[in-house]
């Protein structure tokens, strides 16, 4: 029981904010976001070690595919799935391909993905090419924040859940072994690539339902808006903040993260990159455990909250 | 066509052999090449703006300054991170690097788009008409290969850096100063980085601003895996079989209906990327 | 009963041709001593048997299927586990972690709980003196621990045959009559084959069966320890010098 303290307190102090005001609910509502993002990226990063920076590129196919059934009539909340399971089998493909790759390899490969996605969409003109596929008249009507929000908290719930039994199963005894020593693993019994695929599409299936969100929200899908590189090196850099490879991890990398932003956003505008980004040097020179690492270290009492 | 491709395939080739032998000597992807490479930029234009130098010019002062703040930042940050359990450590630190610099540069010197307006005409041959600068800077970039290979092949310590590519356990057997060769081979990356950024410069001339690296940076990626990430010389061969791709392409693909053909060539690009990692890893020039 | 049966085997690297055409048979239960001056091709021979090289000519056979073309995980299921020279664990997991990685994708990989492999796991870090240490990082454990993990990390996989690397390197002497006893009981207990790579000539002697002898590439020996002693071939190889390795072997 005591391992789930932790997860509880934090979506109950989530949900409270989240009723405060709209304002408030805002903030909930991207903070979710990123949750969610960045626990999916923990499942193949954290726990496979496996950098991907394309991991924007799932959100954006479940915008899409979420768009395109939209404006055929169907459900929202339906899209939304369907989008998810695309992202996946999309990931399935991308992974055959790439997962063979080592280390930096796999990094650039996949940095290269979402600009060559944006391009692949804009030049090939596929599903409205640079101008996208307007949404609005076809969900200003079942449009309610409180809805969405609360869906993200119940994926980020079942990411939780999920990497809780995964660290302690065989998948993901597996993965971390890949990640400590592929030789090793391999010689070990490890079918690296089973593994890695499973791992990638878990990961992208999450991201998928949220870019049906991301669409929901702002009615109108572009190239521009929803595949976005930001999202992937957010996704990266909240796991790296919170404690690679912990469930807590993402979760509470994401809550320091936003509020590191908004306090930047109103102290020192404009310059909040330039601090991220010095403070991931930092980061990853002097605590590249994160957040968990750190404070597993300094009060011991509380390793047991913080896998 | 197939002589402006060389042409400003060898300019890329330039910008990414810095990569290539990075990532040759010390296993180290240095995403921060792509602020160097800005920085390259915005250092010749200021030569230009506020010393009246023309960017050939002001190759010297780049290389030095590149060369100085590699060794800096070597020593302060990579050496470090070298011996991290974390493969990937050096990769996200120059990456955060790269990103604050380039913040850096946007507060500096705002995201205006600068340029410098260095023409000298043009060489014109029957079907062929080439600004003479770029001739130029093309001459440039040979010469400085050249010098490259001289350093690289019959200074110490450019045998140094190639031992160390090779075997560094053994290198550092044979007496050679592992730590400071490395420090070396990153400057030296670095220097080309900021060279190879003066050099676009000359190419672009107006699109100067603290982003643009990444766009070149992406398209380095590509060179250095089609070209062999190991060995600097597959900079050359990747940065030309690019250059001539990025002139060919928009051509053929203006052939096929419903595709928009200056978009979709970065996306060529990145799918030429895709099929040398699955078929040939260690690409065209290949590395051990 | 041959267990495995490594048939002509050649493996070149760029130049070096590191093996050329060797042979050997393992016959069920016996413990094999492969021993050979530095750089004849032991470690790879090993790694061709458990396929993280793919020969360049010549077939492995084990329990009498062809094994040459599948993949380093595969062998392992079927009941092949081998250790490094130079330990490699899983440095972030714990000890026990270690064990379930192999236990769980081992020969009854899918057909075990997490549960029953807990169970195992902590049988086998009985039996190789680990279970003190089960729960700190495996980064954490000294020399000994991290050659016991190896060997703990390879019984985890509940294999038929075990291809040791040098399990003995790097140990004191009491350190190594721990270690050999503990091999003895792996094999009287659990019956399984044992191909051990040692330096170590007075443990190998002792604990062998037979000895194979490797020399750049080729086997230039087999047989019964007692035998290779007298060879004057091994003993030349080992000194370098054919008047002293004569001398060595007519006293």
């Amino acid at each position: 029981m005591k391992r789930y303290l932790g997860f509880i307190v934090i979506y109950f102090i989530l949900i409270a904010l989240s009723l405060i005001s709209t304002a408030y609910l805002e903030i909930v509502y991207y903070t979710l976001f990123l949750m969610v993002i960045s626990q999916s990226l923990n499942i193949l990063m954290g726990f496979g070690g496996l950098y991907n920076f394309g991991h924007a590129v799932f959100i954006g196919i479940g915008a899409y595919v979420f768009a395109l059934l939209v404006v055929q009539g169907l459900s929202p909340y339906v899209s939304m799935i369907i989008g998810g399971v695309a992202s996946s089998f999309v990931a399935f493909l991308i992974g055959m391909l790439t997962l063979r790759l080592r280390g930096p390899y796999f990094a650039i490969c996949t940095l290269c993905l979402v600009p060559a996605f944006k391009y692949l969409i804009v030049g090939g003109k596929i599903a409205g090419g640079a101008a996208g596929i307007v949404l609005l008249r076809h969900l200003i009507e079942a449009y309610n924040p409180y809805i969405l929000t609360y869906i993200l908290l119940l994926l980020s719930v079942i990411i939780t859940l999920l990497t809780l039994k995964m660290s302690t199963s065989s998948l993901g005894y597996s993965l971390k072994a890949l990640r400590e020593d592929h030789d090793a693993a391999l010689t070990s019994g490890v079918d690296a690539t089973r593994c890695r695929v499973i791992a990638f599409i878990l990961s992208a299936l999450f991201p998928g339902i949220a870019g049906g969100i991301v669409a929901f929200k702002i009615f109108w899908v572009m190239p521009e808006t929803v595949i976005d590189l930001t999202w992937s090196i957010e996704a990266i850099l909240i796991v790296l903040l919170g404690g690679s490879g912990t469930v807590m991890g993402p979760i509470l990398g994401a809550l320091v993260y936003e509020a590191l932003k908004d306090l930047l956003m109103r102290y020192f505008p404009g310059l909040q990159l330039l601090i991220f980004g010095l403070l991931v040097v930092i980061l990853i020179s002097m605590a590249p455990e994160g957040i968990t690492g750190l404070l597993s270290n300094r009060f011991k009492r509380l390793k047991g909250f913080l896998i | 066509m197939l002589v402006y491709g060389s042409i400003i395939g060898a300019v890329y080739g330039l910008a990414t052999m810095g990569l290539n032998l990075v990532w040759g000597v010390m296993r180290v992807v240095n995403f921060t090449h792509a602020e160097f490479l800005t920085l390259g930029a915005y250092t010749a234009y200021w030569a230009w703006v506020l010393i009246g130098l023309d960017p050939i010019s002001s190759l010297p002062l780049s290389a030095l300054l590149g060369f100085a703040i590699g060794m800096l930042m070597f020593y302060i940050l990579i050496y470090r991170l070298l011996f991290s359990p974390d493969i990937h450590s050096t990769l996200v630190a120059t990456f955060a690097l790269g990103i604050a610099l380039a913040e850096l540069m946007k507060v500096l010197w705002t995201a205006d788009y600068r340029g410098i307006t260095w023409a000298l005409g043009v060489i014109k041959h029957s079907w062929l008409s080439i600004p003479i600068t770029y001739v130029i800077a093309f001459t440039a970039c040979i010469l400085i290969m050249i010098m490259m290979y001289f350093i690289l092949y019959k200074t110490y310590i450019g045998k140094s850096i190639r031992a160390v590519i090779w075997d560094s356990g053994a290198a550092a057997i044979c007496g050679v100063n592992v730590k400071k060769t490395l420090a070396v081979g990153f400057a030296l990356g670095s220097a080309l980085a900021f060279v190879g950024g003066s050099l676009i410069l000359v190419y672009l001339p107006t699109g100067l601003n603290p982003y643009m690296g990444h766009v070149y940076l992406l398209k380095c990626f590509v060179i250095a895996v089609v070209g062999g990430l190991g060995n600097p010389w597959g900079a050359l061969v990747g940065g030309l079989i690019l250059g001539l791709i990025e002139q060919a392409a928009p051509i053929l693909l203006g052939y096929i209906p419903g595709v928009e053909p200056l978009s979709f060539t970065p996306f060529v690009g990145f799918l030429i990327l895709i099929i040398v990692l699955l078929i040939r890893p260690e690409g065209v020039l290949g590395e051990r | 009963m041959a267990l495995l049966n490594v048939d002509n085997v050649v493996k070149r690297f760029g130049g070096v041709t590191a093996l050329r055409g060797v042979s050997l048979v393992i016959r069920e239960g016996e413990i094999l001593g492969l021993i050979g001056p530095n750089g004849s091709g032991k470690t790879t021979l090993v790694n061709v048997i458990t396929g993280v090289y793919p020969p360049d000519s010549g077939k492995v056979i084990y329990e009498g299927r062809d094994i040459t073309k599948m993949p380093p995980h595969l062998r392992c299921r079927m009941g092949i586990a081998r250790t490094y020279q130079i330990p490699r664990p899983f440095n972030n997991l714990t000890v026990l972690e270690n064990l379930m990685v192999s236990i769980l994708n081992g020969r009854r990989h899918g057909k075990i709980s997490v549960d029953e492999a807990k169970e195992l796991a902590e049988d086998i870090l009985e039996v190789v003196g680990l279970s003190k240490l089960k729960d700190y990082q495996a980064k954490s454990l000294n020399a000994q621990g991290r050659k016991r993990l190896e060997l703990a990390r390879a019984l985890g996989a509940e294999p038929k045959l075990m291809l040791l690397d040098e399990c003995l390197a790097g140990l004191t002497p009491s350190e190594v009559s721990e270690m050999l006893s503990i091999i003895r009981r792996i094999r009287d207990e659990k019956n399984i084959t044992i191909l051990m790579i040692e330096h170590l000539m007075h443990a190998v002697m002792n604990i062998s069966d037979s000895v194979v002898v490797l020399n750049e590439g080729m086997k230039i020996a087999e047989g019964k320890p007692e035998d290779i002693t007298d060879d004057v071939k091994v003993a030349e190889v080992y000194f370098g010098d054919r008047e002293l390795a004569l001398k060595f072997v007519k006293r």
